[in-house]
C-alpha cells in the first residue's frame, strides 16, 4: 500500500524524489495501474504527477504535444487528436477508467496488450522524458529505466493511419493489434509504418515488411497477411495458439494496409 | 494524512492512510452503495462514483486522490425516499432485479444524459461500456434511458416497456413497479455486507495451493499467538460431521462426502484453515503464519482420468448408507483411507466412489435396441461441454451474529431453510435455535443454492460469541463455489426416413469435481429436461457422474439442461442434415404437443419415482410460427459486403420445468391489518427476479386492491413460513401459488367477518375493487372490517394460510431462433438476430419475465461463445477474474436481441402462470451450433466455439 504520497510543484522536484526513494517509489499518473491489486506494483511512496501541468493538448509547429497525465478519454474528446489514436483510446470500453487511465501511464506500464502503443509507434510518436529529452517511441521502448514521461509528441504526418483490435469480446483483452500509417504519392506508397500489439511487452515494428510494402514487393492484402503471420513471433496463451495469434495478426495488418490503402489511393 | 473533499456536496475531512482504496473509504463513511464486485480491478463497475462529475471507478482510486476534490455517489441523485428520473425509469424498465449494480447504473446514465441529451445505441453502449450486469442482460437498459430522457422533461411521462397480459385482471400480467425497486436503486442497505456492524471479526480461509493431497501436518500455534486472532478452525478441532452443500430437500440426493474441514483437500482452493480476526489484516496475517505440510497426490481433472483403470481416488473413504445400503458394503470398503472421510448416501443413487463414480441412473421407455432397428438412419455424435461460472455480481457473503442464545445468520442465498437446516446439524444445535434472514442477493443463478461458507461463519460466531463478516473475493469465487458441470454427452438417434423418431439415447458423462453436491440431479436432468421436447415410443438414457479434482460444480441456471439441450438439439439438426430434411420441419414432425402425455417423465424423478405429466399448456405452436415469421426463417439475408462473412440461421426448442412436484413445498400467510391494508409472509426467496412483486400482485389480484396496500416481507426463517427455497424454477409456481391460495383463504375469511356485519349470506357477497365488501344492502370497506375484527368484542385478527405441494406440472416451453455471421478470416461468430419466444403461462410481471430471458440468453451466449475456467496442470486457475474469464458486456450484445413472451393459460400454475428464467439458457448453444453449420457447414460440438476453434475446422491454421 502507499504511504506516502507526495506532490512535487515541479519535474526537477519529481526527478529528484525518485532519485531519493529509489525503487520504492513510483510516478503516479492517473493510477489506474497502480491502484488494480492484479498488476502486483509495489509502491510505498507515490511522486504524484498533478502540479506538474502534464494534462494539455495542445499544437506546435511540429506536431501535436500531449500531456502525459492526459487521459484517455481528454484524447477521444479532443478535436485535435488523429482520429486513429482516438480510436486506439476507445479500445478501453470502460468509460469509467478512460476518465483516469493516462496516456503517460499506458506507454510507461509497456503493456503487450496496450491500447496505445502500437498506434503510437506507428504514428511515429516521440516521447518527451525527464531523463532522456525526447525520443523516438522505439527508443523509449527499448530503456528499461523508469523515466518521467512528460509529453508524447505525435508529428505532422500525411497520409492515413488505421488501427485494429481482435478481443475475442467487447472487454476482453486483445489477441492481437496492429497499427499502420501509410503515405502515398502518385499512387505509390512512400512511407508505412506498421506496429503490432500482443507479440511482446510494448508494441514491436515490423520494419522489414514496412520496407517491402515502400519497395512494391508487397501490394497486397493477402501477401501482407502472409508476411506478417511469418515475421511475428507472439506466445500461446489462454487467448490462443501461436498459430492462431500469427494468423489474426497477419489479418489485422492486412485490414489496416487495405483500408489505408484504398483511403491514400 | 489529513484529506479533505467534498461528499454529495457536503465538506468533510478525515484522517486516513493515503494509499487507502476509496471504494472502502466511502463504505466506511456510509456510502454503501460503492460496493465491490472486482477485487478492485475496475472491471465491473460496481464501485462507480462522479468524480469533479466524472464516472470513475472509486476502486481504483486511493484516498491521496481525491482530496480537495468532488465526490458524488448514488446518494447525490435523488432527495429523501425519492427516485431522480434516471432511477425510477431503472425500476419501471424491468432492469433493476438482483441490483447490486443498480446504483452505479443510475450514476453512469445519469452522466450520459448530462453529456448527450438524446443519445444513441452506440452512445448507450459507451456509457455503460464499463459496467458488469449479469441478471438482465443489457437490452432493456435501452429502454430505460429512453424512459429516463422522456422523465427528464416531464416527471410524469410513462408509456408501455414491455407487451401486457391478461386484459382480464388488473395486475397480473401487467407491468408494474417492483416492490424492492426503489430501495434496490437508490442505493439503500439491502445486501448482506450492509449488515456489518462495526467491530464485528472478519473470517478468512487458508486455501489448498493442491488439487489433491493430504495435509500431512498443520501448525497454527504462530497463528493463534497473533493479537486479534480469536479462532483457527482446521480439521483438528471442527465439527465431525459429514453433510453436502446442496441445498435441497432432505434427505438430499447428493452424498454426504465433506466435513467443515478434511485432512484431504480435493481442489486447489480447497479449504485448509479459517481464521476469525479482529481485523481483516490480522486475519491475512494469520494465514500466513499457519505452516501445513502437504503429501501430495496425483490429480484427475477429466471424465477419461477418472474412468481410467487404477485411476487415484477422489474420495477413498468409507462409504455408508442411511438407507438402502448395498450387501456388498464391507466389500467396498476395504482398503479405504481414513484420512479420506466418509462418504454417507442418504439413499442409494449408484455411486461408487471406489471407482470415482459418484452418481448414477439409468431409465428408459420403450425398447431401445427395436427403436434403432426400425429406423432407416441411425445417427450417433458426441457433444462436450467446458466448466463455466454462475459469476453474480455480488460475491458470496456471510454475517453471523449472536442474539442472547440464539445465531443470526444475514445470508445471500436462495435457500434459507436449507440452510438452517445445514448449520444446525453441522454445529449440533436445534433450528430454533438459528435464524436465517435472506438479505436482497445480488445475483444467485445457482451457485447460492449451495451451503458453501455459512457453516464456518456460523460456528465461528457460535464458539466466539462474537459477530463474524465473511465475504468471498472474485478468485475465491472462481475456485471455491460452484459450476457448471463438465459434460460429455453422447447422443444416438434413430429415425425413418420421413424423420419421425423411432429412438432416442442419451449418454451423459458428467465431471462433478470433488464433491457429489448435485451430482446425480444437474447429470440427469441433463435428459430429463430434454428429452420430453420430442415424442418417440423408445427413449433410453444412462448418466454417470464422476469425481475428480477440478473447481467444485454444483447448481447454475439451467441446471444440466443447457448441456443436454446443446447435444439432442445439434443432433438433431444434424438427424436433419443426414435426412436432407429441413430442421424446422423435423423439429415439427416430432415435437410435443399441448394434451400429449408424457411417459418418458415415469423414469425421470429426482431420485425416486417420476410421475407421467399430461401436458397441459404448451406455447410451442406460437413460438414456432412467430419467430419465424421474425427471424425470416429461411429467407436470410447475406450481411455480405465482403465474400468472408457468411450467414447462417438456426432454430431450437427447449423447455424446463416449474419447481419441483411431489418434492418441493411452499407456504404463505397473509394477514390484515388495522387499517385494511395488508402483510405479506412469504417463504419464497426473491433473488432479484420479482418474486415478491410476484406474491403482491397476486395478493393484490385476489383481494382486489392496489398493490400499494399489500407489503412483504420473505425469506426469514423466523417471521415467514416454510419454502423450500429458489431453485429448479420453483419460484412463481410454487412460492406464487402459495401466495395465491393464502389470498384465497383470507379473501374467504374476510368475506365471512363482512357477512356477519352486513347480516348477508355469504354467497351474496363478494370483493371489489378497490378493496371493499360489496353485498346487496350495502357495502364495507376492508378497514371497517379490520376495525370490527380488532374490537373488544370482535373475532380477531385473521390470517389468511396456505401450503403449496402439487403432483402436477406446469412445463414451461419456448422456440429460440438465432442468425449469426461466420469470418472465415477470423474465425468471429457474430450473433445478427437473437429471438427467444419463450411460453410462461401468464407473464404474471412481464417486463421482470422479459428481463430474465434476455439474462438467460446472455449467459449462455457467454456459455457458448466466450467464457471458460482454464487451469493448468496442476489445477490452478489461470483466469480467475472477470475480464479474462469472459462474462459478457453490453457491447457483447446481438445485434438484434427480442424477447417475446407467448402466453398460455396454464391450468395448475397462479393465474396461468408458469417459470420463466432458467429455460432461457438452453436454446443459446444449440441454435447458435447450427447457424454455425448453416453459414460454413461445418458442426461445432465442442463449447465454448472460439474463432481458434472455427478456424481449425475451416482448414484455415493446422489442427
Amino acid at each position: 500500500m502507499i504511504d506516502n504520497f507526495l506532490k512535487p510543484e515541479t519535474v526537477s522536484s519529481a526527478t529528484a524524489l525518485k532519485k531519493e526513494h529509489g525503487a520504492a517509489a513510483c510516478y503516479f499518473g492517473g493510477g489506474t495501474l497502480i491502484n488494480n491489486p492484479s498488476n502486483g506494483i509495489d509502491c510505498r511512496t507515490a511522486i504524484d504527477l498533478s502540479r506538474l501541468d502534464l494534462d494539455r493538448i495542445h499544437v506546435e509547429d511540429n506536431g501535436l504535444r500531449i500531456g502525459a497525465r492526459v487521459t484517455f478519454q481528454d484524447v477521444i474528446d479532443n478535436p485535435q487528436v488523429p482520429e486513429a489514436l482516438k480510436r486506439a483510446a476507445a479500445f478501453l470500453v470502460s468509460r469509467q477508467t478512460r476518465n483516469m487511465a493516462t496516456i503517460g501511464g499506458n506507454i510507461a506500464a509497456r503493456r503487450t496488450d496496450s491500447y496505445l502503443l502500437p498506434c503510437l509507434t506507428a504514428l511515429g510518436a516521440r516521447v518527451q522524458t525527464a531523463e532522456l529529452g525526447e525520443v523516438p517511441m522505439e527508443d523509449y521502448l527499448s530503456e528499461s529505466g523508469p523515466a518521467l514521461i512528460l509529453d508524447v509528441v505525435i508529428p505532422n504526418t500525411r497520409g492515413r493511419c488505421d488501427v485494429r483490435r481482435f478481443n475475442r469480446q467487447f472487454a476482453g483483452p486483445a489477441v492481437m493489434s496492429a497499427a499502420m500509417n501509410m503515405v502515398m504519392e502518385d499512387g505509390k506508397v512512400i512511407a508505412a509504418a506498421l506496429a503490432m500489439g500482443g507479440v511482446s511487452p510494448g508494441a514491436i515494428r515490423l520494419s522489414k515488411i514496412e520496407r517491402q510494402i515502400m519497395d512494391g514487393t508487397l501490394s497486397t492484402p493477402e501477401g501482407i497477411a502472409q508476411a506478417v503471420a511469418q515475421e511475428v513471433s507472439p506466445a500461446a496463451d489462454l487467448l490462443g495458439s501461436i498459430d492462431f495469434k500469427k494468423h489474426i495478426g497477419g489479418i489485422l495488418a492486412a485490414d489496416c494496409f487495405r483500408t489505408c490503402f484504398l483511403e491514400e489511393a | 494524512m489529513k484529506i479533505s473533499f467534498k461528499l454529495n456536496g457536503v465538506p468533510r475531512s478525515i484522517d486516513t492512510e493515503p494509499g487507502r482504496n476509496v471504494q472502502q473509504l466511502l463504505q466506511s463513511m456510509g456510502q454503501v452503495s460503492v460496493r465491490n464486485s472486482d477485487d478492485h480491478t475496475g472491471f465491473s463497475g460496481s464501485d462507480t462514483v462522479l468524480l469533479d462529475g466524472r464516472i470513475v471507478s472509486a476502486g481504483l482510486l486511493i484516498a491521496a486522490q481525491i482530496d480537495g476534490r468532488s465526490v458524488q455517489t448514488v446518494a447525490s441523485l435523488s432527495q429523501g425516499n425519492g427516485m431522480s428520473a434516471v432511477q425510477s425509469a431503472l425500476v419501471d424498465a424491468g432492469v433493476v432485479q438482483s441490483a447490486y449494480n443498480a446504483p452505479a447504473a443510475a450514476l453512469a446514465i445519469t452522466d450520459l444524459l448530462n453529456r448527450i441529451p438524446d443519445p444513441g445505441r452506440e452512445d448507450i453502449i459507451d456509457a455503460l461500456g464499463g459496467l458488469y450486469i449479469r441478471d438482465s442482460g443489457y437490452e432493456q437498459y435501452f429502454t430505460a434511458v429512453k424512459l429516463a430522457r422522456q422523465r427528464l422533461g416531464d416527471p410524469e411521462y410513462s408509456t408501455r416497456v414491455s407487451d401486457e397480459f391478461r386484459p382480464d385482471l388488473r395486475e397480473v400480467g401487467k407491468a408494474r413497479r417492483k416492490v424492492d425497486g426503489p430501495k434496490l436503486v437508490t442505493g439503500q442497505k439491502a445486501f448482506v455486507e450492509d449488515r456489518v456492524e462495526p467491530g464485528s471479526c472478519v473470517l478468512k480461509m487458508l486455501r489448498s495451493p493442491h488439487a489433491h493431497a493430504y495435509i500431512h501436518a498443520i501448525d497454527v500455534s504462530a497463528a493463534e499467538q497473533i493479537p486479534g486472532v480469536l479462532l483457527v478452525i482446521t480439521h483438528e478441532n471442527c465439527p465431525d460431521v459429514y453433510y453436502t452443500s446442496a441445498g435441497q430437500g432432505a434427505p438430499e440426493p447428493s452424498p454426504h462426502d465433506r466435513r467443515m474441514f478434511g485432512q484431504k483437500v480435493r481442489h486447489v482452493g480447497d479449504r485448509v484453515a479459517a481464521v476469525v480476526a479482529e481485523t481483516e489484516e490480522i486475519a491475512l496475517a494469520a494465514l500466513d503464519a499457519i505452516k501445513v505440510e502437504y503429501e501430495v497426490l496425483p490429480a484427475i481433472f477429466t471424465i477419461d482420468a477418472a474412468q481410467a483403470e487404477n485411476a487415484p481416488l477422489v474420495h477413498n473413504s468409507r462409504i455408508s448408507f442411511m438407507s438402502g445400503a448395498p450387501d456388498d458394503l464391507d466389500e467396498q470398503n476395504q482398503g479405504c483411507d481414513p484420512r479420506d472421510g466418509q462418504v454417507i448416501y442418504p439413499f442409494p443413487i449408484h455411486g461408487y466412489p471406489h471407482r470415482n463414480i459418484a452418481a448414477s441412473v439409468s431409465g428408459g421407455i420403450g425398447d431401445i435396441q427395436t427403436g434403432f432397428d426400425e429406423a432407416d438412419v441411425v445417427l450417433e455424435r458426441s457433444y462436450t461441454t467446458k466448466q463455466v461460472h454462475c459469476t453474480p455480481c455480488e460475491n458470496h457473503t456471510v454475517y453471523t451474529k449472536m442474539d442472547g442464545d440464539r445465531l443470526i445468520i444475514h445470508a445471500s442465498t436462495q435457500v434459507p431453510w436449507h440452510l438452517r437446516r445445514i448449520v444446525a446439524k453441522v454445529l449440533g444445535i436445534r433450528e430454533n435455535r438459528i435464524r436465517v434472514i435472506k438479505e436482497r442477493v445480488g445475483g444467485g443463478y445457482g451457485s447460492k443454492q449451495d451451503i458453501l461458507l455459512e457453516e464456518v461463519c456460523a460456528y465461528a460466531t457460535w464458539k466466539t460469541g462474537r459477530p463474524v463478516f465473511f465475504q468471498y473475493t472474485r478468485e475465491e469465487e472462481f475456485i471455491a463455489t460452484s459450476t457448471r458441470h463438465p459434460m460429455r454427452v453422447g447422443v444416438k438417434l434413430g429415425a425413418k426416413k420421413d424423420g419421425q423418431l423411432t429412438a432416442v439415447y442419451m449418454k451423459v458423462e458428467a465431471n462433478t469435481g470433488p464433491y457429489g453436491n448435485h451430482s446425480l440431479t444437474v447429470p440427469m436432468n441433463a435428459c430429463s429436461k430434454s428429452l420430453p421436447l420430442f415424442l418417440c415410443d423408445n427413449f433410453s438414457f444412462d448418466v454417470t457422474t464422476y469425481y475428480s479434482n477440478i473447481f467444485p460444480t454444483g447448481a447454475y441456471q439451467g441446471y444440466g439442461a443447457p448441456q443436454g439441450s446443446f447435444a439432442l438439439q445439434t443432433a438433431m439438426a444434424e438427424l436433419a442434415q443426414t435426412l436432407h430434411m429441413d430442421h424446422f420441419d423435423l423439429i415439427e414432425k416430432n415435437r410435443v404437443r399441448q394434451g400429449v402425455m408424457l411417459e418418458i417423465l415415469r423414469c425421470l424423478g429426482e431420485g425416486r419415482e417420476g410421475v407421467p405429466a399430461r401436458v397441459e399448456s404448451c406455447g410451442l405452436d406460437e413460438a414456432l410460427t412467430l419467430g419465424r415469421e421474425m427471424i425470416g426463417y429461411g429467407t436470410k439475408e447475406e450481411s455480405g459486403d465482403t465474400d468472408h462473412i457468411k450467414t447462417g440461421q438456426g432454430v431450437v426448442i427447449v423447455q424446463q420445468g416449474s419447481g419441483l412436484p411431489g418434492l418441493d413445498q411452499a407456504n404463505a400467510n397473509i394477514t390484515m391489518l388495522s387499517d385494511g391494508t395488508f402483510m405479506v409472509y412469504s417463504g419464497g426467496a426473491d433473488l432479484g427476479t420479482g418474486l415478491d412483486t410476484l406474491c403482491v400482485k397476486i395478493a393484490a389480484e385476489t383481494l382486489c386492491c392496489d398493490m400499494d396496500l399489500i407489503a412483504i416481507i420473505s425469506g426469514d426463517t423466523d417471521t415467514t413460513p416454510f419454502d423450500t427455497g429458489a431453485y429448479a424454477s420453483s419460484g412463481t409456481y410454487f412460492s406464487g401459488n402459495a401466495a395465491l391460495k393464502a389470498a384465497q383463504d383470507l379473501k374467504r375469511q374476510i368475506l365471512e367477518a363482512a357477512s356477519g356485519m352486513l347480516d348477508e349470506p355469504l354467497e351474496r357477497l363478494t370483493l371489489a375493487y378497490p378493496g371493499i365488501v360489496q353485498g346487496e344492502s350495502g357495502q364495507l370497506s376492508y378497514q371497517e372490517i379490520a376495525h370490527a375484527l380488532e374490537r373488544g368484542d370482535g373475532g380477531g385478527q385473521i390470517t389468511g394460510r396456505a401450503t403449496y405441494t402439487t403432483e402436477d406440472a406446469a412445463i414451461p416451453y419456448g422456440a429460440h431462433f438465432c442468425q449469426v455471421d461466420v469470418d472465415t478470416r477470423t474465425g468471429e461468430i457474430k450473433i445478427k438476430k437473437y429471438y427467444a419466444l419463450q411460453d410462461c403461462g401468464t407473464p404474471i410481471n412481464p417486463e421482470l419475465a422479459e428481463g430474465q430471458v434476455y439474462g438467460g440468453v446472455l449467459k449462455s451466449i457467454g456459455h457458448t461463445l466466450w467464457e471458460q475456467m482454464h487451469t493448468d496442470q496442476e489445477g490452478h486457475c489461470l483466469n480467475p477474474d472477470l475480464r479474462d474469464y469472459g462474462v459478457p458486456m453490453i457491447g457483447d450484445l446481438p445485434e438484434s436481441f427480442k424477447v417475446k413472451l407467448v402466453q398460455t393459460d396454464d391450468p395448475f400454475g397462479p393465474y396461468g402462470g408458469k417459470s420463466v428464467a432458467e429455460i432461457s439458457t438452453n436454446g443459446a448453444a444449440p441454435v447458435i451450433a447450427i447457424a454455425v453449420h448453416d453459414a460454413v457447414g461445418i458442426w461445432l460440438r465442442d463449447w465454448p466455439f472460439t474463432p481458434e476453434k472455427v478456424l481449425r475446422a475451416l482448414g484455415k491454421i493446422e489442427t
